[in-house]
């Protein structure tokens, strides 16, 4: 079974995802893939939310002939990546402790 | 679905976006096809879901809610009926709308009538003491300006007989020209600022009462 994902988690994983490296649209949904079940189409407005609220910023580079836009993290959304994942984290250790019964190290 | 069909019937449905809005999502969409291949536009059409949908989240994130039942749920059917595009010709309804009005309130236009004697001298005589201030600071500039200048020249003039009450006068002249010149700007700008918010009010009022506010769907 697949656990639903909050829109706050796809956030943090978006700004995850970009921090590593800069990325495109399909690219991206490829790489969430792994983890959760989202298409395109739910990404979209996550990536033209976190544009307009200044934490990712975008610019086109060519490709084969087109032109192809890159999303890149600002310093505000590195700022709420870094948010992002102490809440996780936390958030984590608390489920587990419910769900597995273990105490994570954190 | 082909790309360029996807594009059209997406582009149909967000035709009350700004259009800097509708060309960045077109332009994703568009990019999505290209980057998952040529080869694969029927299968990457059904991966992005519904047409509707998307154009539903859209305008939820741009602020603009579905009023009632969208129109293109209709479009939506005639899409998995017959799965035609929806043509052209047909134009997307727009029913889309985050204001809605309301019927004027008769009781109130009804009591505004009534009070009719005892609101109108009330506004009259805001009105004119609005437009008193306002000649009042005219009259006030005119009047520095002037004594200003006249203090100068005379001051000019007396400096040849009495040289020091010559001075003094000018000295007097230059300080009222002066006020009148830092004071110009604020003054008009001031009066016409309070005149400009006494009407915006009054629209303000009579909108209220005519159209009964604004109401949120």
């Amino acid at each position: 079974m697949s656990f639903p994902i909050s829109s706050g988690l796809l956030d943090a994983m978006v700004l995850s995802v970009v921090d590593r490296s800069d990325t495109y649209g399909y690219e991206m949904t490829q790489m969430l893939r792994q983890a959760v079940d989202v298409s395109e189409s739910t990404l979209y407005p996550v990536l033209r939310r976190l544009q307009k609220n200044g934490m990712l910023e975008t610019y086109d580079k060519e490709f084969m002939g087109r032109n192809r836009r890159y999303y890149k993290i600002t310093t505000t959304g590195c700022e709420a990546l870094g948010q992002y994942r102490i809440d996780w984290k936390d958030h984590k250790a608390k489920v587990d402790r419910i769900l597995t019964g273990e105490e994570e190290a954190v | 679905m082909k790309r360029q069909e996807f594009i059209d019937a997406l582009r149909a449905r967000l035709n009350r976006l700004p259009a800097e809005e509708l060309e960045d999502a077109l332009d994703y969409y568009n990019e999505i096809f290209l980057d998952a291949g040529e080869d694969k536009e029927e299968e990457t059409a059904e991966s992005l879901g519904s047409i509707d949908d998307i154009a539903r989240q859209i305008y939820a994130e741009n602020g603009i809610e579905p009023d009632g039942r969208p129109t293109f749920i209709l479009d939506e059917r005639h899409d998995e009926g017959n799965s035609q595009e929806p043509s052209p010709e047909m134009p997307v309804q727009r029913s889309y709308s985050v204001r809605q009005q309301q019927p004027i309130n008769t009781s109130k236009v009804i009591l505004m009538i009534a009070l009719f004697p005892l609101w109108l001298p009330l506004l009259i005589v805001c009105f004119v003491l609005t437009l008193v201030f306002f000649i009042l600071g005219f009259v006030l500039e005119i009047v520095l300006v002037a004594a200003g200048t006249a203090m100068i020249i005379g001051g000019i003039v007396t400096c040849f007989k009495i040289p020091p009450a010559g001075l003094m006068s000018i000295g007097i002249g230059l300080f009222m020209v002066g006020l009148f010149i830092l004071s110009v700007k604020a003054v008009f700008k001031g009066s016409f600022n309070v005149f400009a918010g006494l009407i915006n009010k009054l629209v303000g009022v009579a909108h209220n009462i005519f159209v009964g506010g604004e109401t949120n769907v």
